[in-house]
């Protein structure tokens, strides 16, 4: 009988508690984090943008005009003020009420601000605050406003819709921190 | 002879033995490792997420065996769920506003015992069977007043502890538009030209019926200015003058910023001219005449009868932070 590389019982128990220490000893000697706080921070941002973008939305007009917050119009009439002929380009933005707001909701974050929609069956998708390159940590949120023609013209804006069309807008808004 | 094919070596036997026991001994106690490292956090973290949403989203319920709804604050020994957002329909016992909080509900909230607020928000971590509560702190933070509580009915709105420096928390900050209380907006142009004696163009007056709870707020804007020093002179309520800063605060909103305005400050054309009368000058049941006196400002309307105040109340929101941060 052939006894050449046989582990022996002895020597298996030596190898077993060998691998275990080792294992204890490098999983006590190590932190381990796992990148739930990362994610966290994730949660927390896409949550701000969202809120952001929400509480535009829902602020009644009587307090846009009056309360302390630079929010003079709610997210709708602020895209229906928009210049549709006039594209944000670094670094000039072309909504300038709806950043009032957002940089005051949203202080220490960066953001880009598109407006996306379907124009004669196709998707346009438009810049119109543009605050840097998005990092790799960004985030999206997004909110749908519906136009008609007197939303736009009680704001000036260059719309140009018919008296019977609706013009559904998604804002787009992509925020980071550096 | 005995066949002995097909036997098992006592070797084998206690080498499978071995490698058994010493695998079971890693499963078992190297998963209790990792969770040491992060499920007690991450758990922090769902807590302080949900508490946050519940918060901002839901309007809460109460029940009892006959009834149920969404408004809890005028029911708080039959409240189940915490919420605060507005219910504008209590009848739908749905919310259509999330982020947008309701002064009473956030009132009642304040004055809810800690008990049932670990409880009722899940504040607290169930270890077999027994209930450990956490650390907790609840605040509404004015974005206006660098990130200083809410006041509310002179109390800042902050629940719980202030937060340890010496362990980990976990935080949650939601965007929130907050009813801080009641205005009424006027066009400078309705605003009828007092009729009493001596009548002067500048001077209008406003009926408030009263009795108030929350103070009196006036907005005026599109001021036909007459002269080069347009600027408010004087509040009379039936017949007696206010004392500024004691009965009334004023100011002044130019293109969305604050702006001090006393008796002698001046406005121009682009101002909404806000006065800010303390709800105890309107206690009793009774149409009160509001004079309020201006310079080198000209009413132009002479034919309406007097505007009510009451009539015009709106609801005042301003936007705040919601932040729910936990610990162990």
């Amino acid at each position: 009988m052939n006894d050449k590389a046989q582990l022996h019982t002895l020597e298996g128990l030596a190898a077993a508690v060998l691998m275990t220490m080792t294992v204890l000893m490098i999983t006590n000697s190590t932190m381990m984090v796992t990148p739930q706080n990362e994610m966290a921070i994730d949660v927390q941002l896409k949550q701000m943008a969202s809120d952001a973008l929400t509480v535009i939305d829902i602020v009644p007009k009587s307090s846009a005009q009056s309360n302390n917050a630079p929010i003079l119009h709610n997210l709708t009439a602020c895209v229906a003020s928009w210049d549709v002929t006039e594209e944000a380009t670094y670094p000039v933005n072309t909504l300038d009420n709806l950043e009032d707001g957002l940089s005051y909701l949203l202080p220490n974050v960066l953001y880009n601000v598109d407006l996306a929609y379907v124009e004669n069956g196709n998707i346009t998708q438009k810049k119109v605050i543009i605050k840097g390159s998005p990092g790799k940590s960004a985030v999206v949120a997004r909110h749908f406003v519906t136009l008609t023609n007197q939303t736009v013209s009680d704001m000036n804006g260059t719309w140009n819709l018919d008296d019977d069309e609706l013009r559904v807008v998604e804002v787009r808004l992509t925020a980071w921190k550096v | 002879m005995i066949d002995e094919k097909g036997q098992i070596a006592v070797d084998f036997l206690l080498g499978i033995s071995l490698f058994l026991i010493a695998l079971i001994f890693i499963v078992q106690f190297i998963p209790s490792l990792f969770l040491s490292g992060s499920a007690g956090e991450s758990s922090l973290d769902y807590t302080a997420y949900r508490t946050a949403a519940i918060l901002a989203e839901d309007t809460g319920w109460w029940g009892n065996s006959t009834s149920s709804g969404t408004a809890w604050e005028a029911h708080p020994d039959n409240v189940m769920r915490i919420g605060l957002a507005v219910d504008h329909e209590p009848e739908s016992k749905l919310t259509n506003t999330p982020n947008l909080l309701s002064k009473d509900k956030i009132e009642r909230f304040m004055m809810l015992n800690e008990s049932d607020i670990i409880e009722k928000l899940g504040l607290y971590n169930n270890v077999d069977g027994a209930h450990f509560s956490y650390g907790y702190n609840i605040s509404i933070l004015q974005i206006s007043q660098n990130n200083t509580p809410l006041i509310l009915n002179n109390t800042p709105i902050t629940l719980g502890e202030a937060t340890p420096h010496d362990r980990e928390t976990s935080k949650i900050t939601r965007i929130v538009l907050v009813e801080t209380g009641t205005i009424a907006y006027f066009d400078a142009e309705e605003l009828p030209i007092d009729p009493n004696p001596p009548v002067k163009k500048s001077k209008t007056i406003l009926n408030v019926t009263g009795p108030l709870s929350d103070d009196v707020k006036l907005y005026i804007d599109n001021f036909d200015i007459t002269g080069t020093d347009p600027s408010f002179n004087k509040l009379v309520l039936d017949g007696t003058n206010l004392s500024e800063n004691i009965d009334y605060t004023t100011y002044k909103i130019v293109n969305g910023t604050v702006l001090p305005l006393n008796s002698t400050g001046n406005f121009d054309n682009n101002s909404t001219v806000v006065f800010s009368l303390k709800s105890g000058l309107f206690n009793n049941f009774h149409t009160y005449q509001l004079e309020i006196e201006f310079k080198d400002v000209q009413f132009t309307n002479t034919a309406s009868p007097f505007m009510d105040y009451t009539q015009e109340l709106e609801v005042l929101c301003e936007p705040a932070y919601l932040t729910v941060e936990v610990w162990n």
